[in-house]
């Protein structure tokens, strides 16, 4: 019988994930924080950034599947340095020791870089290493990534996944990359031809553990994204499912980028800085396409969960946070 | 910026043509020239592009130091030439079919990976506009639930009427004609309904042995499949219908038009007007809408060959997958391989007068 260990399993991927594993027959092991449930049928508590426990928990497993990770978008560098990336570094180099079979680190979409409006993007597309101007989930995120890519060349028996904006029951599904509401109206900061990447949580969980079990995705990274979801067309399917009445609203985004601009240079001139830099707009308002041709072919994956079927379920469900997933409560824990 | 991919066609016929003019258009692209075994056929293309010609794959090989090489010859070659160029390290483009059966299709995918190069089959009506437009009604469930996916595939006038030598290469192949067209419908039907579990097929022969007519149904992991081949039907069509829960797709790939049908509650004289004033309006404005495109230069012919070259080198000019597996090229073999077994006892209009 396999053997999977599951850290993070008292997020929001873990448990889908572990309740697909067994599902699968899999035996689960849960990594969670302290005093959180978990389905699996062991539970182990404590924080990822102790390696005895860490130690412990890979121990006998076939499997480590890595979700765990501090969420926040609040906190000192180091608390996401030590919980994102040295535990990271950590579980592989102890899951290796320990025979484990395959490690699944699960990271972000973040970590791409995306150069241009209507870019594709791949596996082996170019990091985003803008640093500074990034936050501190997203450059820990990019910093784990690369521990874990180094790890594989190293010859580990390691896979990554990329997973886009995740979502699902508990985490409603973002209407925007930034949208702001203004009584009846929502005023979206993307063009109407902006594609989303949305993941929804079930869909990656499958990937996760066909990603497992595939021998050819050993030393492997995998983007996953169901739909690249056109935003004019999402909002009217988001609403619709949602039964919300607000309208959406599309401002002229190249006056935005004019008065930013100039509002930057002004601040810049007064010595101050603003609230947030035109490098941040620009990104969130570049698009692209995140191809999945490779967790097709090699893995077998679609998602399974059509986007209407995935709205309707998180809708249903209560919410657990008030928005995405980087809003998860800041614990530096499993 | 990455480095430009150098890309060597292989075989000079009319899709090599096609193929050209949508290569030179990528910036990831290098074409490095020809080859064909036909000196004249090669010279004539060489001569009309200004592109290298090389006589063979392997002066092809040797000289042109190709990344890619596009097979665009008549599918008994397919199998054999994809294989020498895998084996000297470069990646291939199959023009569909992948291979003439699932041995052949077996062999190239193993020698892929062998050489660590990838294959993948040029599926391009998966890529053309109107079938994009359907496959993201199915996406954003604007169909509801996909319960059923039709395909029609037909024969231009005259291809199956000509006599011996001057017939097209394609009439040679197993159960003829159709073996060069058959790709298309199967793999709409895969893309819409998922892989089949279940394949079922009747046919029926012309005397010489060529399959004319077949239906084929599938159960598909997402929706049930039904595909009508006919090489005799008249007029020409090219059509896939999406049936859905909540509502149904129809699709015109020869005039590029797609027709949505949607219940409303309407009374009843009412309702046996307003779906046709409906439809001939969505006709009217696609057919307005092409005619401005091509007009203005903006939908060539075969778009959906230069759609799917264009992802090609999007992915795999940053080392990623082809958007094509090797294994739809495989299943869509395996899949005619199936139609020639089943229908190996088929009728013929002799056999059904007797």
């Amino acid at each position: 019988m396999t053997t999977a260990l599951v850290t993070g399993a008292s997020g929001f991927l873990g448990p889908r994930i572990v309740a697909r594993l067994r599902a699968d027959g899999v035996r689960v092991r849960a990594l969670v924080r302290p005093g959180r449930p978990s389905d699996a049928d062991e539970r182990l508590e404590g924080d990822l950034r102790d390696e005895a426990l860490l130690a412990r928990a890979v121990a006998g497993c076939d499997w480590v599947i890595h979700a765990g990770a501090r969420v926040s978008t609040t906190g000192a560098w180091d608390e996401f340095e030590s919980t994102n990336v040295q535990a990271t570094e950590a579980i592989i180099r102890l899951a290796v020791a320990a025979g484990v079979r395959r490690v699944v680190h699960i990271s972000s979409l973040s970590v791409y870089a995306v150069p241009a409006d209507g870019a594709t993007v791949t596996e082996e597309s170019a990091y985003d290493d803008s640093g500074e101007e990034r936050g501190f989930y997203a450059r820990s995120k990019l910093a784990a990534d690369k521990v874990a890519r180094a790890a594989m060349q190293a010859g580990a028996p390691v896979t990554i996944i990329r997973p886009g904006l995740l979502y699902g029951p508990g985490h409603k599904p973002p209407l925007a990359r930034r949208a702001v509401g203004l009584g009846p109206l929502r005023v979206l900061f993307a063009s109407r031809h902006y594609l989303l990447p949305l993941a929804y949580v079930d869909n990656v969980a499958d990937a996760v553990v066909l990603a497992a079990q595939h021998d050819a995705a050993r030393g492997r990274a995998y983007t996953i994204v169901d739909v690249h979801a056109r935003q004019a067309e999402y909002a009217r399917l988001y609403r619709q499912i949602g039964g919300q009445r607000w309208l959406p609203v599309y401002p002229p985004l190249g006056l935005l980028r004019l008065g930013l601009g100039a509002a930057e240079r002004a601040a810049g001139l007064a010595g101050r800085t603003l609230p947030i830099t035109r490098h941040q707009v620009e990104r969130t308002l570049r698009s692209a396409t995140f191809v999945t041709f490779r967790a097709q072919n090699e893995l077998g994956w679609s998602p399974r969960v059509p986007i209407d079927e995935a709205l309707r379920r998180s809708f249903a469900a209560p919410e657990n946070t008030p928005h995405a997933a980087a809003t998860e409560p800041a614990q530096s824990l499993a | 910026m990455t480095a430009r991919l150098r890309v060597g066609l292989v075989g000079c016929g009319r899709i090599a043509r096609v193929h050209r003019v949508y290569l030179q258009e990528l910036s990831s692209v290098e074409l490095i020239g020809v080859c064909d075994t036909d000196a004249a056929a090669r010279a004539a293309f060489a001569r009309e592009t200004g592109l290298p010609e090389f006589a063979s794959v392997s002066e092809l090989v040797e000289r042109g130091k190709p990344d890619v090489a596009h097979i665009l010859t008549p599918p008994h070659t397919h199998a054999s030439l994809a294989m020498e160029l895998l084996k000297a390290g470069v990646n291939v483009l199959v023009e569909k079919p992948l291979a003439l059966d699932l041995g052949e299709a077996e062999q190239v995918i193993a020698t892929a990976r062998r050489a660590g190069r990838w294959v993948t089959v040029d599926h391009n009506r998966w890529f053309d506009p109107v079938i994009q437009d359907a496959a993201r009604a199915v996406e954003y469930a604007r169909l509801g639930r996909l319960v059923g996916v039709e395909v029609f595939q037909g024969a231009e006038p005259g291809e199956s009427e000509k006599p011996g030598d001057q017939a097209h290469w394609s009439t040679r192949l197993p159960g003829g004609l159709l073996a060069n067209l058959a790709s298309h419908p199967l793999y709409l039907m895969r893309r819409f309904a998922g892989p089949a579990r279940d394949l079922r097929v009747i046919a029926r022969r012309s005397p010489s042995g060529q399959l004319e007519e077949v239906r084929l149904i599938a159960d598909g992991e997402r929706a049930l499949g039904a595909v009508t081949m006919s090489m005799r039907a008249q007029p020409f069509m090219n059509r896939l219908t999406l049936l859905g829960t909540a509502a149904s797709l129809e699709v015109n790939l020869n005039n590029m038009t797609l027709i949505e049908r949607r219940p409303r509650r309407l009374p009843k004289l009412v309702g046996k007007v307003w779906p046709n004033l409906s439809e001939a309006a969505q006709l009217s404005t696609s057919t307005v809408r092409n005619v401005i495109a091509f007009a203005t230069g903006k939908q060539r012919f075969y778009p959906g060959i230069g759609r799917h070259l264009a992802a090609l080198y999007a992915s795999v000019s940053q080392g990623g997958e082809p958007p094509v597996s090797a294994a739809e090229g495989r299943d869509v073999v395996a899949w005619y391989d199936e139609i020639l077994t089943q229908s190996a006892a088929a009728a013929t209009p002799a056999k059904l007068a007797g």
